[in-house]
């Protein structure tokens, strides 16, 4: 019940319908339940590197898929110019290239023991080891 | 090559074993390889044998991460190269720094990093991250890459200036002595070697057993870069895509050679314009992307004989990419360079233009294959280190010719 809430409240602060195929997942403990999607870009883009309540942001992606390409588009960049990007903060230094998984599963399983963590999931996988929160 | 193929297996195992590492001990490893091969119709261009075609052209490197602190971060990067017979893989630091963030909008950088130059300086050396090859030799040339890596310290963030706008910064004091090996060193040389070899000549004609012909008087050359300061500003705009840049770099280069015959001399290089870069990038729905770069700048020589002009250069290029969801990528670009605007001059010696069409596909995840064409005008980037005969608008040897590159990259 707790999880229909805050999918429903994603779709209700998204404005196109691909979105509504993901969801943004943090470990449990997590102490926001809303990101601003300005943070959202600014976390992926490598300009925000810590939580504002503490800690370092650890970023996830999934390889490849249908739910990448969304992800992807909510922060306005294709799966390859985001690679591209992630590419350059590793070979200039400027940054650790987010852990990346071949499924949701594997993602949720990372989330679930690192308090830090941030990822995306296809919003029909089951969700319950880890906190949904919404892109405001 | 021994070597080389010891540092390859090192590397790849390296890099088959990052992901335990990096769960174990949280130190990122990454690198890549590259070979190249490329065919001047001409001249030799780069590299020694450029004119017959050459695979002497590659680079080795590889770099380690680590996160201290949630605020610090330490890296390093070892690159081995190659380029005719610069670099010959020997292994160098190319950039090492410690990066600690002091808030949200500053950050300080201390150790070997890459200037703030243009918009691609800092991944010159992975051309991995680019649809080209080489970045565009007339803001970006070879000769440049010494000079454009500091040791000292960075100030760098990024400021919101509202909603949608935000504001990229870097102020940077260091110094870097040039590497006796680059080619810019090397080209110093030669061209002191040729104006102290006419020297001596001149003022040995009335000595007994005179004039004396000696062909390189340099017996040792130190090339030193110091003081420099270095800034640059990205305006990332409202508008999604487009950033604007300014960057400029003031350095002091002096060089101290032992000459035969006439002793130690001592050369100012005094740069009265700085390098000052222009850019501006604008990507259209994350496919296309047009970028247009322009490099100015000024340098007088002082020696004990006095402050004579020595080169005012003025050089830009425009690049169009296209990349397609099928992986393919497609670039056409408009480079061109002017070496010295002092006169006027429009002699084929004095400037390049290069008309070029780029391709680059990722054949698989981690390997990535370039191909790429060029029209070249203009002999202005040619090294006579390189060439024994240099093409001046006297000699009719030809202005025009044609360049082909083609290059493979794996990375981990």
């Amino acid at each position: 019940m707790k999880n229909l809430k805050y999918i429903i409240l994603t779709l209700s602060l998204l404005t196109t319908s691909y979105h509504a195929e993901l969801v943004l997942i943090v470990h449990k403990d997590f102490p926001m339940d809303k990101i601003s999607k300005k943070s959202l870009k600014k976390i992926y883009r490598n300009k925000m590197k810590k939580w504002k309540h503490g800690g370092s942001i650890v970023r996830s992606f999934l390889k490849k898929g249908k739910t990448h390409k969304v992800f992807c588009k909510v922060l306005k960049k294709s799966p390859s110019k985001l690679d591209r990007f992630w590419l350059k903060q590793v070979f200039t230094g400027k940054g650790a290239a987010p852990e990346s998984f071949s499924n949701g599963r594997e993602m949720i399983a990372f989330i679930a023991e690192n308090k830090n963590a941030l990822g995306y999931v296809d919003s029909s996988i089951d969700t319950s080891n880890v906190k949904i929160i919404s892109l405001k | 090559m021994k070597s080389l193929l010891a540092l390859v297996c090192g590397l790849i195992l390296i890099g088959q074993s990052q992901s335990i590492q990096a769960s174990e001990t949280e130190i990122d490893v990454h690198g890549y390889l590259s070979r190249g091969y490329m065919k001047s119709s001409k001249y030799n261009y780069l590299a020694e044998g450029s004119k017959n075609g050459t695979t002497k052209w590659g680079e080795v490197a590889v770099n380690f991460g680590y996160q201290a602190h949630d605020r610090l971060r330490i890296g390093f990067q070892i690159l081995a190269r190659e380029l005719g017979t610069d670099g010959r893989y020997k292994p160098e630091l190319d950039w090492g720094f410690l990066d600690y963030e002091v808030n949200d909008w500053l950050s300080i950088k201390y150790g070997r990093f890459f200037a703030a130059w243009g918009f691609h300086n800092d991944g010159r050396d992975a051309d991995v991250l680019r649809n080209s090859i080489l970045l565009p030799q007339s803001v970006y040339t070879e000769d440049n890459r010494s000079i454009a890596l500091l040791k000292g310290f960075q100030l760098h963030g990024t400021i919101d200036l509202d909603e949608n706008n935000s504001l990229d910064y870097q102020y940077a004091q260091g110094n870097n002595d040039i590497n006796s090996a680059s080619s810019l060193n090397r080209d110093i040389r030669n061209t002191l070697n040729a104006q102290y070899s006419a020297a001596i000549f001149g003022a040995t004609a009335g000595v007994p057993g005179g004039p004396f012909n000696i062909a390189n008087p340099i017996t040792s050359l130190d090339v030193n870069m110091n003081k420099v300061v270095n800034w640059g500003v990205v305006w990332n705009t409202q508008l999604e895509g487009l950033r604007i840049g300014y960057s400029t770099f003031e350095p002091d280069i002096d060089i101290n050679a032992k000459v035969q015959v006439i002793g130690n001399q001592y050369t100012f290089y005094d740069f009265t314009e700085p390098f000052k870069i222009v850019s501006l990038e604008y990507v259209l729905d994350d496919f296309w992307t047009y970028t247009y770069e322009h490099l100015s700048y000024a340098v007088d020589t002082v020696t004990a004989k006095g402050r004579k002009p020595f080169l005012k250069v003025q050089s830009y290029y425009h690049q169009v990419t296209y990349m397609t969801e099928s992986n393919y990528e497609f670039g056409l670009i408009r480079s061109v360079g002017y070496n010295d605007t002092y006169t006027g001059k429009k002699a084929i010696d004095l400037y390049t233009k290069d008309l070029g069409f780029t391709v680059r596909t990722d054949i698989q995840d981690n390997v990535t294959l370039k191909l790429e064409y060029h029209k070249m005008s203009g002999t202005g980037e040619l090294r006579p280190l390189l060439n024994s005969t240099l093409p001046t608008s006297a000699n009719n040897l030809g202005k025009n010719w044609d360049m082909f590159m083609a290059k493979v990259t794996y990375k981990f």
